[in-house]
């Protein structure tokens, strides 16, 4: 075993296209046993053996096993698929696993190889190969939606762009995909200065761009407003593009679609963030006691909401009521802290993450 | 109006001060903190005489001066967030004992740490062993509220009647405040506070992912050197992580050198925003203070 990364996400890419080509000249299809032992442990749900196997195979394996994998002929034309599925998952966790403990492992063999999978098995259902349905496509999608939550919940919107971008082309009509690439740009809109280094889906450096916050709003405002078009009733569409109308100076709008968020959901969080939302809408039209009822509505839901008593006692502050004001900040930063939802709303897609990882988990393990 | 009221009752505060300096009882009187330097160092020794002072255009005569009499409310508002884990943390937590060690007898300070979430460390005290306590017990994890924290920290002034220092550490990007930049600014310029505030220079980050600061220049602290400079305060840079104690020490020191000019305004009516300018009268130097006041 050659440990660490081997091979370079340009060498491996080269590799793998290469094998589509190739297809049909190396005579050995089979996989190894530890590898397909290692997908049955995953598949059983037992991640612990899946990945010691999978460590015990060793990476060098991998882009070899992953052009065989890409194989019609590497297993039966009913099981193919879910030797891809479970490959893409396997290798994707272990993935997930390198890239927890340290800086984003660019080159990843498991990244890289599981992302061809991923292009592989859209390609084949684009094909109409029989057993890759609308319901693979969609675990490709949720696969490009897994990674940003990743990458998001990393502040690596240099990486997580160019994923998103891809996906949105083989789903351009996908109401999940454009709210991404929307909170893709709400994020950077967010940054007061600073740069960007983008990289390409093989983790090749592209580009360092200062971020340009007007711009990043403008976009992102641009992907929402398609999103809810898309899904009127997706609720964190019209949550996030209240936001971002509300910072853009659309008031009118802005109470609009918070208001509609509001009346779409029962969750707690999300009617919590709308109610922020919708104080600060009126504490910047001057509407300083219309704003504290919204904010007082949003702590009964939450009463440890930080963020909610920060807006609070700021509204206070300009109306004159400093002593509230003080008094307000006070409780809550002695407050014993639970999450305020904010503090994952604020992160783009990270929220999603565990329950994202759970639906594909359970999709490959049925 | 707030500002006039906080002055009048500077008078008990200083009563018993050994200059005797007093303001009329009754007047309405606004207080001017402003720090004067020759460019590089403070300028001790001058006098009300020396300073001309212009309230919305309107010459004002400067009736009382302070220098260090008055107590000191320091509001340590430190980023915690995961950027400060390790040296610099250690450096900074070193930084607020430093402060806490040069409180005088009638000064107290509080603590407000920060990353994504803001806590309470101490509420104002002047019970140092508490203050200690709260710093030593800092650690480092999580994003950074910045803009929340300065907010926070200039919300949570007393009624008292005290000189409010706000010091304010970060090392980093804001990443997760509600409010915004204006937001702050526009209840910095309401406060009666002066912020400073403590950066720290980055060495060139190349080819890294995620937000990233200018490669080309110091760390990008906009924000710090806005809200700093909308309360007369100022922006501090320690050079690295062991230069970050000193700073806080630099910052405090040159806080105690400020003079606290008091003036009855004439002339001038009305709420709403006052500008105002302070300069030297017959000799050179830098006087930096608030650009305003805000009267209620």
């Amino acid at each position: 075993m050659i440990p660490g990364r081997w091979c370079t996400a340009a060498a491996l890419a080269i590799a793998l296209a290469a094998s589509g080509t190739a297809a049909g000249q190396d005579t050995d299809s089979r996989l190894p046993a530890t590898y397909l032992s290692a997908l049955a442990s995953y598949r059983a749900g037992d991640l612990a053996a899946a990945f010691g196997k999978l460590q015990e195979l060793g990476e060098s394996e991998v882009p070899g096993i992953t052009q065989r994998l890409m194989r019609p002929d590497v297993a039966g034309a009913s099981s193919w698929p879910r030797l891809l599925t479970a490959a893409i998952l396997l290798h994707t966790e272990a993935f997930l696993i390198r890239s927890e403990a340290g800086p984003w492992p660019t080159g990843d063999v498991y990244l890289l190889t599981a992302h061809s999978l991923v292009r592989r098995l859209l390609a084949l259902a684009r094909e109409g190969q029989p057993g890759i349905g609308e319901s693979e496509r969609m675990l490709a999608r949720d696969w490009y939606l897994l990674l940003a939550s990743v990458q998001h919940g990393r502040a690596d919107v240099g990486r997580s762009r160019a994923f998103l971008e891809e996906a949105l082309k083989s789903f351009p009509k996908d109401a999940h995909l454009t709210l991404a690439l929307g909170a893709d740009h709400e994020m950077l809109s967010d940054q007061t200065a600073g740069y960007v280094n983008f990289f390409d889906t093989d983790g090749r450096f592209r580009r360092q761009s200062e971020v340009d916050a007007d711009d990043e709003l403008g976009e992102a405002i641009r992907y929402m407003e398609q999103a809810v078009v898309l899904d009127p009733k997706q609720v964190e569409g019209r949550l996030r593009l209240g936001r971002l109308l509300y910072r853009r100076g659309e008031l009118d709008r802005a109470a609009q679609e918070l208001d509609a968020a509001r009346q779409l959901t029962s969750q707690d969080q999300l009617r919590y963030l709308a109610l922020v939302f919708r104080g600060m809408v009126e504490a910047a039209r001057g509407q300083y006691e219309r704003a504290n009822s919204f904010y007082s509505d949003a702590l009964r839901l939450l009463p440890s909401g930080q963020v909610a008593a920060i807006a609070k006692a700021e509204a206070a502050y300009l109306r004159g009521r400093v002593g509230e004001a003080a008094a307000t900040i006070q409780a809550t930063l002695q407050q014993a802290k639970k999450d305020d939802p904010w503090w994952v709303y604020n992160i783009g897609e990270w929220w999603h993450f565990e329950h994202r990882l759970a639906w594909i988990r359970k999709y490959v393990q049925q | 109006m707030r500002w006039q009221w906080a002055v009048v009752a500077f008078v008990a505060a200083l009563s018993s001060t050994p200059s005797g300096q007093q303001f009329r009882s009754g007047a309405e009187l606004v207080s001017v903190d402003v720090l004067v330097t020759d460019g590089r160092s403070p300028i001790a020794g001058l006098t009300a005489a020396d300073f001309e002072l212009t309230d919305n255009g309107v010459p004002q005569t400067v009736e009382q001066i302070y220098v260090e009499q008055l107590p000191l409310n320091v509001v340590m508002v430190l980023d915690r967030s995961g950027s400060v884990r390790g040296e610099r943390l250690r450096a900074l937590k070193a930084g607020a004992l430093t402060v806490i060690d040069r409180l005088r007898p009638r000064d107290r300070a509080a603590l407000v740490s920060f990353s994504h979430r803001l806590d309470l460390g101490a509420a104002l005290t002047g019970d140092t062993a508490t203050l200690r306590r709260s710093v030593e017990t800092l650690d480092a994890e999580g994003s950074t509220a910045l803009r929340d924290a300065a907010f926070a920290a200039l919300a949570l002034r007393t009624a008292e009647v005290t000189r409010t220092l706000v010091l304010l550490f970060s090392d980093g990007l804001d990443t997760a405040s509600i409010l915004s930049e204006a937001q702050v600014l526009e209840i910095a310029r309401r406060s009666d506070a002066i912020v400073y505030t403590i950066g720290i220079r980055e060495r060139p980050a190349r080819n890294r992912p995620g937000y990233r600061l200018r490669s080309d220049r110091p760390v990008d602290h906009r924000f710090l050197e806005r809200v700093s400079r909308e309360t007369g305060g100022r922006l501090l840079y320690a050079e690295e992580n062991r230069d970050i104690e000193r700073t806080f020490g630099r910052a405090l020191d040159e806080f105690n050198t400020r003079y606290v000019l008091g003036y009855a305004p004439r002339g001038v009516v009305g709420s709403g925003w006052h500008r105002l300018e302070v300069r030297l009268k017959k000799r050179s130097g830098t006087v930096l203070a608030r650009r305003g006041y805000f009267a209620e």
